[in-house]
This record gives C-alpha cells, structure tokens and sequence, in this order.
C-alpha cells in the first residue's frame, strides 16, 4: 500500500532580525495509513516546526525551502493554498496544538470554538456542527455540558482532551499531535495516552505524535523518528529504537530517563556540554561535540541517514564504520 | 534532623460575590496541606511526591517558614522553628535553602549570576575578601557546569536549565544542612535533568547535606531519592524507603501513580486504576479523600478518616484496607 505520508528533503527556516535560520534541515521519512508515528527529541530540536510544516500552519516569518510533502498522492507544497485549505486543512490533516490553553481563544466558549472550526471547513449547519460537537466531547470522555464552558474553567487534562476533540470535528485522515501530554499529572497523562491509543486502535486513525518524552513515544507509537538540532539521526519501529539504539544520541537519551525501569534503582546519566543552537551551526555531525564516539569525519562532514537494519536508520559515521569490523 | 508533625494549613478562600449578596459569612478554604507528618535523616535524598495541588510547595513553604502554619510543629535539629530566637533564625537561615520550583522566580533580574551568586555569601558572612568569595562562585560553578562567562551576563540571557543550575549552585554554596529542592527538574530535558539529579546524588555522597526533592515524578524520586512520601490532596498517603514502595506499593494512590507511569518499553501499557480526576482542594471528600476515585473503597473509607500507621517496618500507610487488597495471602482465604 502506498504510504499516506512522504516528506522529502524538507527545510525550513525562520527569519529572525534579517537573518535566516534552518531549524528543519533536510528532514525525509515515511509513514503508513493507520499508524502513529513519533517524532522526538529535545526541546528546540525543530519538532514542532516540522509538524507546522505539514500542517501548513507556519507563522508568516516562516518558509519552506525546499523538498516535498506527498499526502495520499498529492504534493501538498504544489498546491495552491486556497485548495489546500478547502480540500485538505481540518478534513485531512488537523493538528493538536502544543500548550492547549494558548491553543483556544480564552474569551470563546470550548463548544462555540469547536463548532466554528466545523462550519469555518465545511458546509455543516450550526445545528448539525453542534450535535457533533456534543458527540465529540463524550468520545473523548468529557461531559457535554462542558461545552458551555470557557478554556481557564477546565482542568488541565480536559482542555487537553476539549483539543483533541476540535482536531478529530471532521474526522481527518492524519491527526499531528503536538505534545498532547506534556505538564499533565502521570493520572491525567495516562486517561490522554489512552484516549490517543483508542483512536488508533479502534478508529484506524493516522497519527504523528510530537514529544520530548520517550515513555509517551514508547507507549503509544509505531515508528519514531529521533531528532537533533533539526536533523533525524535515528528512524525505524519503537520495538527496534528502544530495544537496540543506534545513534550516540539515542543510546545518550535512553540513558538519561528516570521512567526507564521502576524496579530496580539505576544511575541516570547526562548527556555533557550544551544543547546545540541554530544561530551557530556545528560543521559536520551536529552532534559531535557532545559525542564521545566522534572522529575527524564527524567534525567535517555530515553524515546521512542510511538503512543500517531492515526499516532501521541512522546517520552515524562511527555506527557505519564499527558495524564493517563486525562483519569482517 | 528535620521532625515534621501534624502540619496544617488551609488557605481562606475569597467570598464570592454571590456569597455576600447571600450574607454568607465564610467562604471555605483551600486544605493544602493537612496533618502531613514525616521526618529526614542526615544525608538522605527524600522525595515528596504527588499530583499538582496535593501540596508539595506548601509544605516546603512552611517548612522555610515561608508560610506559618494553623497548626503542627516543624523541629530541625531539634528545635521548634516557628519559636526560634534572632540568633537561632539567622542560623537556620543559613543551612536550610530552598530551590524555588521556577527557575524564573529564583534568580533576581536585576542581578548579574556574579553577584546572584556572592550575595548569600556576604548575606552570612562566608568568605571574607571578594577574592576568597570569587574563587567560592568559581568552585560552584564549575560543580553545577555552566561556563564561567554566565557569570557576567543577566538571567534573562540564560536557558531555563542554567538558570536552574545556577539556582541550585546558589543554593550548594553556603553548603546548607538541608536543601529543598522543589520541582528543579520539571522544566528541563531528559539529558539535563539527569546531570541536575546527579549533583544532588554528589551533595548526598559528600554525606553532609540532606535533601527534599520535590517531584510530581515518582519515577525520577525513585532513582534519586532513599524515601519517599506520597501526597494526596494534603495528606500523606504512603510513606517508606523507595524500593519497597515502588516495588510494595500499599495505598491504592501509590499503585495508580506507579500503573500510569510510562515505561521505556514499547510492551508495556499504562492503566487507569482511579475514576475522574482529583478534585478540588477548597471541598475535599470527607474521610477518605481518595474514595470517591478509589476502586477499592466501601463505608468505613466514607466514614473514617484513615491515620497513617506503620504496617511493616518502616513503612507507613493512611489506608484502611491495605491488608485486604494488598497482602491477600496473609487474610487467609
Ligand atoms: N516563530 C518563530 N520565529 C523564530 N524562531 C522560531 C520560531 N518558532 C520556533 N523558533 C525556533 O526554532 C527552533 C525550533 O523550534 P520548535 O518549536 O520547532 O522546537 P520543538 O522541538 O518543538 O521544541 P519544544 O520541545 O520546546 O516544543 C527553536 O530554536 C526556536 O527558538
Ligand atoms: N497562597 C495561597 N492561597 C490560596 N490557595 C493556595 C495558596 N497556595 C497554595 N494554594 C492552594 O493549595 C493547594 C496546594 O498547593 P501547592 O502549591 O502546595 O501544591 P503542589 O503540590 O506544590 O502543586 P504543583 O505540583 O502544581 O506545584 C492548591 O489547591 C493551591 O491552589
Ligand atoms: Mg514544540
Ligand atoms: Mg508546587
């Protein structure tokens, strides 16, 4: 089956004071009808930029350089955006915003936003958008008086769950969620991951999960893509990421999670020096100044990713090399 | 060292307008914290634990004397702190510190990390030249890893997790008897958050410090920390050594917080245990506060209030059922 989602080669940037910065850097991946696929990594690595990307919801300081962004068979950057907005935004590919109470307007009633987006997108009546609007907040398990109510009268978890409603008004083909559990209690945290996993479960629902918590990528994903500094440097099925990493990265990352295993006490380890910045950007592997790998190729050039395993990838100079010796 | 019994304090909550038009006369209150006791030993990590609201801050608040509370004493090394003579604050104003859950409240903006760093020296008298002080800033520096140019730069131009290593570096340098550390690592990646832990698990090596950790986590509390307490809407539910209780959780709360946080494994699946969400601190249920959410609730739990007993060594629980649901084998049947 053809996949529902091709990036390729994407690169965005940011203009800030004249300049121009690359905070999604030649980015590809792939993804299938009915599955979740992560991106992860830390703050600032270029996730939520990526997801803006193929929503087509960039702020206006914002391009797209260059690349492609085929969904369900269409170049999505080929269109014109008035097409793209009829034919494929909220009905196609909605997203769940990062940081729900800035996501909906705080003066605008939670139901009144919900049936808006549905009637701004489609040729629904206020009735008929409302009626959906009440179903939607039962499947996500709030109860529909709730729809009266303004943003700062719900809990935290609700107006989580208020937001996945608003994605899922007119049942999209791809949902892109941005960080759906982050600063939510572990009980109110676990009601979300279930909630996501239904959609998938039950409803076949496509998904791109946005976060920069393994567990939550670990819980609830299919495939995962790992960033740094706006690059992938690690790809393929969660089984495979967390069960045996290949990138310094990853393996760094992994070391570092408290949620790793509960029965028995481990020794957390930090990742040394400083998180990379876009505005100096390190020539070659983005990572090497803080990898304990690093040779004289990885400060000079940039590594690629390559299928090193059947479905896994890595962009990884000392990975590609210690695997010749193994094999030799 | 520290001896926290029976804390209390509610917070008077704001009549509402329609209150007034009512004549009602009180407005309730917010049970923050609620007969909380527990106490640190030397040189050990202890972790409070509990979902937001269940009164971690106010707790630390009042234990900095911060806040005063409505009842319950707090002794530190053996004496009452809320009746402490001028010498005796200053004192303890010196070794126990606090780590603001921020890391935006805890650095003054006005200050550059220099001088954020060199005013509880002079503040205490630690150091007694500006040089002897510098060198003070530049070992703990070094100790928290943030280059030595942050020290002339503003907060203001520093990431979130500098700043927060730079408040605990603060914080280390009067080398205090406790330290509470509250929230230090929300804020921050999974890479970073490991090397803050980690100074924490050095200042217990060194043996001298002891440490309240903060944390909505229980899994960061359980590698870091050598106890931990649960809290639950003010109360304290669980409270033992980190191993038996995330191994031998006995409080239907502790189990629920301990099933619903993620694994690193893509087997595994988190559950749901309790119903709803927590409620509201200004109504909390009677008894009980946990049984309106609790599987395993029946009358007593809506009637009695349970106290926390020590139902094996070292470990206490504020449950009444955690016999029954916890140890089937030892009821027989
Ligand atoms: N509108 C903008 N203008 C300029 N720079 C921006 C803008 N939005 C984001 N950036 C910068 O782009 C980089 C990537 O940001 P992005 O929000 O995509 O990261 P992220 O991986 O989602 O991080 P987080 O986990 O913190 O949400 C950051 O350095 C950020 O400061
Ligand atoms: N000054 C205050 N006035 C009124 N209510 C307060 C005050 N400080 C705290 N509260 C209330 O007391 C309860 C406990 O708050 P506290 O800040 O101690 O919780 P916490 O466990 O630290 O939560 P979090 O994880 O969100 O930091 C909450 O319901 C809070 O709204
Ligand atoms: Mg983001
Ligand atoms: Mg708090």
């Amino acid at each position: 089956m053809a996949p529902l989602l091709t990036v390729e080669g994407l690169r965005t940037t940011y203009t800030v004071g004249g300049r121009e910065v690359t905070v999604v850097n030649g980015v590809d991946f792939q993804m299938e009808r009915g599955k979740t696929f992560a991106i992860a990594g830390e703050s600032g690595c270029g996730k939520t930029t990526l997801g803006l990307s193929i929503a087509q919801l960039l702020p206006s300081n914002a391009r797209i350089r260059s690349g492609k962004i085929v969904f369900d068979g269409v170049d999505l950057l080929q269109m014109r955006e008035d097409d793209f907005r009829r034919r494929i935004r909220w009905k196609k590919i909605s997203m769940v915003f990062q940081g729900s109470m800035s996501a909906f307007n705080p003066v605008i009633r939670v139901g009144d936003q919900i049936v808006e987006a549905i009637t701004h997108h489609e040729t629904a009546s206020k009735s008929a958008a409302r009626e959906r609007a009440s179903k939607l907040f039962s499947a996500v398990g709030i109860s529909e008086n709730r729809l009266y109510s303004y943003p700062h009268e719900l809990s935290g978890g609700m107006r989580e769950r208020a937001m996945i409603a608003m994605a899922l008004a007119s049942s999209p083909d791809l949902v892109i969620a941005d960080e759906p559990t982050t600063g939510l209690d572990v009980l109110v945290q676990a009601q979300i991951i279930g909630l996501l996993r239904k959609l998938r479960d039950d409803l076949g629902r496509s998904m791109i999960l946005i976060s920069h918590d393994l567990s939550v990528v670990a819980e609830l994903a299919d495939e995962c893509a790992i960033m740094y500094a706006g690059r992938i440097v690690e790809m393929g099925s969660v089984r495979r990421i967390f069960g045996n990493p290949l990138h310094p990265y990853t393996m760094k990352l992994l070391g570092a999670f408290p949620g790793a295993r509960l029965e028995k006490r481990i020794t957390l380890v930090g990742i040394p020096g400083e998180p990379p910045s876009f505005l100096n950007p390190i020539t070659g592997c983005r990572f090497n100044p803080r990898c304990e790998h690093a040779m004289e190729v990885c400060r000079r050039e940039e590594p690629r990713l390559v299928e090193f395993e059947r479905g896994h990838f890595v962009s990884c100079f000392w990975r590609e090399e210690t695997s010749g010796d193994n094999t030799r | 060292m520290l001896e926290v019994t029976g804390l209390k304090k509610h917070f008077p909550l704001e009549r509402s307008f329609l209150d007034r038009l009512r004549g009602k006369k009180e407005a309730g209150s917010v049970h923050a914290v609620d007969n909380v006791s527990f106490w640190v030993r030397r040189g050990e990590i202890l972790g409070l634990v509990g979902e937001s609201g269940s009164g971690k801050t106010t707790t630390a608040r009042l234990i900095t004397l911060l806040e005063r509370p409505d009842s319950g004493s707090v002794q530190f090394e053996g004496k009452d702190i809320y009746g402490l003579s001028p010498d005796d604050l200053k004192n303890f104003r010196r070794h126990v510190q606090l780590v603001f859950q921020n890391p935006y409240d805890s650095l003054d903006p006005k200050f550059t990390i220099f001088e954020s760093l060199e005013e509880p020296l002079l503040t205490h008298s630690v150091g007694r030249t500006k040089d002897e002080r510098r060198e003070m800033v530049h070992q703990t520096m070094k100790k928290v890893g943030v280059p030595m140019e942050a020290l002339n730069l503003y907060p203001s131009k520093l990431s979130g997790g500098q700043r927060q290593r730079i408040a605990l570096a603060r914080a280390f340098a009067l080398e205090p008897k406790l330290l509470i550390a509250d929230e230090p690592v929300s804020m921050l990646d999974s890479s970073i958050r490991a090397s803050i832990l980690n100074m924490l698990l050095d200042l217990r090596a060194q043996g001298a410090t002891s440490v309240i950790l903060i944390t909505h986590d229980i899994a960061t509390a359980r590698h870091v920390c050598d106890r931990i307490c649960v809290m639950y809407m003010g109360e304290v539910v669980e409270f033992a050594m980190a191993d038996e209780l995330v191994t031998n959780p006995l409080h239907p709360y502790t189990h629920a917080l301990l099933s619903a946080t993620p694994r690193l494994d893509p087997d595994a699946r988190v559950t749901v245990e309790l119903t709803g969400e927590i409620g509201s601190a200004a109504d909390p249920p009677a008894a009980c506060r946990l049984h309106p959410r609790c599987p395993h609730a029946y009358e007593r739990c809506r009637v009695e209030e349970p106290v926390l007993r020590e139902i094996l060594p070292g470990h206490y629980v504020a449950c009444h059922r955690s016999e029954e649901v916890f140890f089937p084998k030892l009821t027989g049947t």
